[in-house]
């Protein structure tokens, strides 16, 4: 009797248990945050993926090498592969991602023309000799674009008259831009910035009030969309970034317009110079406007005085600055290089740091530090942003010498 | 059993009473937003270089024992490193692996919460928190339970375990001596780089708001200190995400007295009614007790007046 | 004589005697250092672990364990439940035992001993929950004090004096119960304070009622635990009442820890639930969670419940043991184990020698005073000129 309560019992222990663990496995497939490796559901999209790495196939880009090849090949027949007379653009433009009624896929297009016309002539025929993973770097090489479309007068003219509707009386309007495609066509390897079809003007899509192609996004908007680098603005502002840019448009809000700046673009053709280099060396400037080297001592407790080579980073910014022909247009004043440092000085007239920054602005003023802190983030952030390591943000002693007596 | 009026009125308040127990204290539902005026330090992780001039000068004015390896020595940033009893601030470094490259460094001390962890667990009030914003410590009364050493969230404060007499918590003060003359904390002085801003903290915020506004892609949209634990006065804008950067983002906005306001308020309740119902308990079974004593009894008496009655008539 | 000499230094020499002398050396030793050389010199406590071995075991476990005299004299005295009255005594004994030695081992963790009174008579940190247990277990200590003091006087044949606080005693075990109920409680709120730091699956707004609910089972399982390590070592000091009730205390007391354990699983359970932490379950933590759920609450659960349906004392009495070990794995892990578990394999502390010395130390006079005790006086006997009129 005793023996069978005892088996009794067990079994219901036995089962507690059980039940126990089951209900906390149920709990556990239901929910619960991370951690649970090894349950999931199967995908529902599949990416195939031949050349493995798990990423999308991208296609190298046909650059302009590319077409140069091909043109010598063909003896500089168009037709050989831009089979529609007329409309010798990119493939892109009519081949879309899918098939569709009567014109097929890019991915077929491709496939049956180029694998097809190399197999005749021998060329390259194997995946990878088109297709990277994306990611993948390319270098592009030289060659030249016959280019459809220039910035050509009557192409402007029509283009005024379309903005002319919305705009104020012709007196006070502002130029239309004077695109410069050439100037870009140098820095921009790949036609396809903005749009894959690589072709056409940008107020073809984006017009005055925005239309269906251009996704309803106006000519004003495409244009200065400062975040997309896609848009005129966007691609400057992006520009800023480079090392040699940065030293002083780091510190400068994004998108901070100076007084007349749309002018630099928004100007009468006649007044445009094209990319001349700004001054060459700022020998260029008055003598007695640029000191050579400015002696820093007003605060010298625990630091000796630093000998700042004034006209060496004159000439140094401006070397940085002639070789773009993006920086040469806008920086074409003397006073766009000293603001860098010398901001909120009146115009011609470059102010010494302690103008403004005296000791006692420390803790008044949260947005005006004082001397000692204004000189230490001019110079260190900017040498950081520019990436100079020597002098570096801790080498005190590279711009500093250590006042006798205090030790290191 | 009859129950009469008075003690049923009493049995249904105590049960109601009783419903007071799981829930939290209406005082600790108030947001306390800081003392109006308190002073705040923001660091700026833009600005800081990772030169240690603030530990230094930290160590000098609180007059605390030269470290091993000298303040200019930066290969200490190659550890990860936390305050202790003789650095009461540390600056750590973290790679950046944005497009700057630069590394971004963050300075850690007490943050002088709103509402301090550490002043809400001392047993013997030894922690502050002054009208000037800084958390400060008298150590003429601790007794060295090291209980603000669990409480705290930030993991700061740090003890004197090798002082066998009258070892110390070891915490940043905001040098509040410093501040009631009108003087800067010792860090904020000696950083050559603004990166530590000293003022009212509302007016920090409202200043660090703007920052982040101005230069969307150099900070992390958010201010470190504003809500966490209630809002600290010590505030921190970072380059990196603070996670990233050895501040962990998982603690909550709930100010660390209110975790205990709950426990704290059940203690009047439970004195009262567990002397309610225990006594009550005994009473019940005294009067169990009393009355099967008496039964026990007339029955015995019951048996013994039957038993004269058999005899009476044998 | 000198054979009487011979014999006399025979009885002194006892094992017993032997192995606690050793110990009680080397713990005046280790007193010495900790007291001149500071906590570094005999603990390995840091910045991020600043409560170690001493508050895990001696406090917290400690306070958990000293539970038996509220646990056991709230039956007898105001449940009525007269049949348990022979483990009362030794109970109380052992609960103020308890908590005096927690007191000592107070004065080795924290920093400035001497200013122990100082919440008390300098500034009350009334915000704080450290305030409520120091305040609480002072208290109780007064009452275990006075509780226990009957046996004393009894021994000291001071019977006017002996007779006034006998009468204290539904008071005092009022007063007991509901001192116990808030420090208990107390003592697992001090967490509360510190989710960030404390493991999950062991933090929940529920502390307080999970160390109160768990005092209730380490109260019980102890009385049953030292009730028969008492009748194994002290067998001749038993009187004629603990001979006779011992077996229905281990079944009385052993049905009321089933169904008690039973109850705190299914809190515990609910409070997985509440916070929805079952992922956790899986992890590594979460596993030594399960342990410490199965095996020492549910498990003993069954066990107490087998063992009081069929009779089987040994069965109920090593269950207590086993309860009780849960007990400290209990309160280690939260004070030591789960906490801090976010920080890495080189941050995580463990327990100096000489720390755990000083804590075996303070057993083991606890042990020599309990045995001084109990070999004079009335505690696991009754006095015969008093009888136990309540």
């Amino acid at each position: 009797m005793k023996q069978r309560r005892y088996q009794y019992i067990k079994s219901l222990a036995v089962i507690a248990c059980m039940a126990f663990i089951l209900t906390i496995g149920v709990n556990l497939t239901k929910g619960g945050q991370g951690d649970i490796s090894g349950i999931e559901t199967s995908p529902d999209v599949f990416t195939f993926d031949m050349l493995g790495g798990g990423d999308r196939l991208e296609t190298k880009r046909f650059d302009k090498s590319l077409h140069d090849l091909h043109t010598e090949i063909t003896g500089k027949e168009c037709g050989t592969c831009h089979h529609v007379k007329g409309k010798e653009t990119s493939c892109r433009k009519c081949h879309k991602e899918t098939d569709r009624k009567k014109i097929i896929s890019m991915k077929n297009a491709s496939h049956i023309s180029c694998i097809g016309c190399h197999r005749e002539m021998s060329g390259p025929v194997n995946c990878s000799d088109c297709h990277t993973r994306s990611g993948e770097e390319e270098t592009a090489k030289s060659g030249e674009f016959p280019i459809p479309n220039q910035a050509k007068p009557e192409i402007m003219k029509e283009r005024e008259k379309d903005l002319d509707k919305h705009r104020g009386t012709p007196v006070h309007k502002m130029s239309p831009v004077h695109f410069d495609h050439e100037i870009h066509r140098e820095y921009l390897d790949k036609c396809d910035i903005p749009l894959r079809s690589g072709s056409g003007s940008c107020a073809e899509c984006h017009t005055a009030d925005g239309s269906k192609q251009g996704q309803m996004l106006t000519a004003e908007h495409a244009m200065h969309e400062i975040e997309n680098k896609k848009s005129c603005v966007g691609c400057h502002e992006d520009k800023k970034k480079d090392k040699e840019c940065a030293g002083c448009h780091r510190v400068m809000r994004k998108g901070e317009n100076f007084n007349a700046i749309c002018l630099k673009c928004h100007m009468e053709p006649s007044k445009h110079k094209g990319g001349k280099a700004l001054m060459n060396k700022s020998e260029d400037i008055q003598d007695r406007d640029i000191a050579d080297v400015v002696i820093i001592d007003k605060l010298s407790a625990r630091y000796g005085a630093v000998e700042l080579p004034h006209r060496r980073i004159i000439d140094s910014l401006l070397l940085g600055i002639n070789k773009s022909k993006l920086a040469t247009h806008f920086h074409n004043g003397k006073e766009t290089i000293c603001l860098g440092c010398h901001h909120y000085s009146p115009p011609g007239k470059a102010l010494g740091c302690d103008a403004c920054h005296n000791s006692l602005s420390d803790g008044q003023d949260l947005s005006r530090p004082g001397l000692n802190i204004a000189y230490h983030q001019q110079c260190i952030g900017c040498h950081d942003f520019m990436g100079i390591e020597s002098p570096g943000s801790t080498g005190c002693v590279d711009c500093h010498k250590v006042i006798e007596g205090k030790t290191e | 059993m009859s129950i009469s009026r008075r003690k049923f009125l009493g049995w249904v308040s105590a049960a109601g009473s009783a419903s007071l127990i799981s829930t939290t204290a209406h005082g600790a539902r108030k947001h306390f937003k800081g003392y109006p005026d308190c002073y705040g330090i923001l660091y700026d992780s833009g600005f800081c270089i990772g030169c240690r001039q603030c530990e230094e000068a930290c160590n000098a004015v609180n007059k605390l024992s030269a470290p091993v390896k000298p303040f200019d020595d930066l290969s200490v940033l190659n550890q990860k490193r936390r305050t202790t009893a003789k650095a009461l601030t540390v600056v750590n470094r973290y790679e950046n692996k944005k497009e700057n490259k630069s590394p971004v460094f963050i300075k850690l001390q007490c943050n002088h919460c709103l509402e301090p962890a550490c002043a809400s667990a001392c047993f013997v009030k030894a922690f502050k928190k002054t009208k000037e914003g800084s958390v400060v410590y008298d150590p003429s009364v601790c007794v060295g339970c090291r209980y603000c050493m669990i409480a705290c969230p930030f993991e700061i404060p740090a003890y004197e375990y090798d002082e066998p007499y009258t070892p110390r918590v070891m915490k940043c003060t905001m040098c509040h001596d410093l501040i009631k003359e009108n003087k800067l904390p010792a860090c904020v002085e000696a950083c050559p780089m603004g990166a530590l801003k000293f003022g009212k903290r509302n007016a920090l915020i409202k200043y660090a708001r703007e920052r982040i506004s101005k230069f969307p892609d150099r900070y992390i949209d958010h201010i470190y200190g504003e809500h966490e634990m209630g809002g600290t006065s010590w505030l921190y804008i970072s380059s990196l995400p603070f996670k990233d950067v050895g501040m962990r983002e998982d603690l909550g906005i709930t100010p660390a007295p209110e975790l205990t306001a709950g426990a704290l308020g059940a203690v009047p309740v439970v004195a009262s009614l567990w002397t309610v119902l225990l006594t009550g308990i005994y009473a019940i079974n005294r009067r169990k007790e009393k009355l099967a004593e008496r039964e026990k009894k007339e029955a015995v008496e019951a048996a013994g007046r039957d038993k004269k009655k058999v005899s009476l008539y044998e | 004589m000198l054979s009487n000499a011979n014999n006399t230094a025979k009885s002194i020499l006892t094992p017993f005697n032997l192995i606690t002398g050793a110990i009680v050396l080397v713990g005046l030793v280790l007193t010495l250092m900790r007291f001149t050389g500071g906590l570094a010199r005999v603990s390995n406590l840091t910045d991020y672990n600043p409560w170690g071995l001493w508050i895990g075991l001696d406090l917290l476990t400690g306070v958990a364990l000293a539970a038996g005299g509220f646990v056991s004299s709230a039956a007898v005295y105001i449940f009525g439940l007269k049949k348990y009255h022979a483990a009362v005594r030794p109970a109380i004994l052992t609960a103020f035992l308890g908590y005096a030695l927690v007191v000592v081992a107070l004065n080795y963790d924290v920093g400035i001993p001497w200013r122990l009174p100082y919440p008390f008579i300098m500034q009350q940190g009334t915000t704080s929950v450290l305030f409520e247990v120091g305040l609480c277990v002072f208290l109780y200590l007064t009452v275990l004090f006075l509780e226990f003091s009957p046996a004393a006087l009894e021994w000291l044949g001071m019977r006017k004096l002996r007779n006034l606080v006998h009468r204290l005693t539904v008071v005092l075990t009022i007063l007991g119960v509901i001192l116990s109920t808030l420090h208990q409680s107390s003592l697992g709120a001090l967490f509360l304070i510190a989710p960030s730091k404390l493991h999950p699956l062991w933090y929940s707004s529920y502390l307080p009622v999970y160390f109160f609910i768990s005092a209730i089972i380490a109260g019980l399982s102890m009385v049953l635990f030292e009730g028969a390590f008492c009748h194994h070592f002290f067998a001749d000091k038993l009187g004629e009442a603990h001979r006779q009730e011992k077996d229905q205390i281990a079944l009385g007391f052993g049905k009321a820890a089933s169904w008690v354990l039973a109850g705190y699983f299914a809190i515990k359970v609910f409070g997985i639930s509440a916070d929805n932490n079952w992922h956790y379950l899986l992890t590594g933590y979460g596993l030594w969670y399960l342990v410490e759920l199965l095996g020492f609450v549910l498990l003993p659960c069954l066990l107490y419940a087998t063992g009081v349906r069929g009779r089987r004392l040994t069965l109920i009495r090593w269950t207590a043991g086993w309860t009780v070990l849960g007990i400290i794995i209990n309160r280690l892990n939260i004070c030591i184990i789960a906490f801090n578990w976010h920080l890495p394999a080189s941050e995580r502390y463990f327990p100096h020698w000489m720390e755990i010395g000083i804590s075996v130390f303070l057993l083991t006079c606890g042990l020599i005073v309990f045995k001084f005790i109990v070999s004079r006086m009335p505690v696991l006997y009754s006095h015969p000129e008093y009888k136990e009129t309540h």
